[in-house]
């Protein structure tokens, strides 16, 4: 009875915004989410695959449609997304082999996968839009 | 141990297992995909469609889509 009184009076907090996730926490949903959005794209990148494979008139349209600002804008979410799943997908890996595991080390890696994800996406970002 | 771990006994770490196997052997067609890339670096149409034009790397490209497939399902279930 007293139990139950107590884990009746535990502090509750399901406000969305004022919870703060942990860095480990942060990586490892946008890894759930960038592959939820990698998932839904694909139908997207086999047919602009299939395009720029059937002819040299679709590989041209291809081209062009790419040095496009829109779909500039969204390959380069799409690269964010990929490198981050790639990258935070590595890092889940190395953990299911007990590597990395204790609190302080899978803090460490989480922010090893947000720098390298930061230094990769400024690549990206030249590739598309400053060299071009 | 290993074996019996793999047996219908255990249902979720045969769905583990496949998961992270599946996981893993993308991560290496990627790699490989980066790879072929760098090296051929195609710069118009019939190189484009020379680096997907080997039958082994066509396979493995359909390989790499069921994957996804089924990693995911084997996610969901």
């Amino acid at each position: 009875m007293i139990v139950k009184k107590q884990k009746k009076q535990r502090p509750k907090n399901l406000d969305l915004l004022t919870i703060r996730l942990p860095v480990n926490a942060v990586v490892s949903i946008l890894h759930r989410a960038s592959g939820v959005v990698l998932f839904l794209i694909q139908p997207l990148l086999l047919w602009t695959l299939y395009l720029s494979l059937s002819s040299a008139q679709g590989y041209a349209t291809v081209v062009t449609q790419l040095q496009q600002w829109p779909v500039k804008l969204l390959t380069t979410a799409l690269a964010c997304a990929f490198f981050h799943h790639f990258y935070a997908g590595i890092r889940h890996l190395a953990m299911d082999v007990h590597w990395m595991t204790t609190l302080q080390k899978a803090r460490f890696s989480s922010r090893v996968v947000l720098w390298l994800v930061a230094v990769t996406m400024l690549f990206v970002i030249w590739a598309i839009w400053v060299r071009d | 141990m290993l074996f019996e771990l793999l047996t219908a006994k255990y249902p979720g770490m045969r769905r583990w297992l496949t998961q992270r196997l599946c996981a893993l052997s993308m991560a290496v067609v990627l790699l490989l995909l980066w790879l072929r890339v760098m090296w051929l670096s195609p710069q118009n149409f019939s190189e484009w469609q020379a680096l997907f034009a080997p039958l082994w790397w066509r396979l493995l490209s359909v390989w790499f889509f069921c994957l996804h497939a089924v990693t995911c399902l084997v996610r969901r279930t």
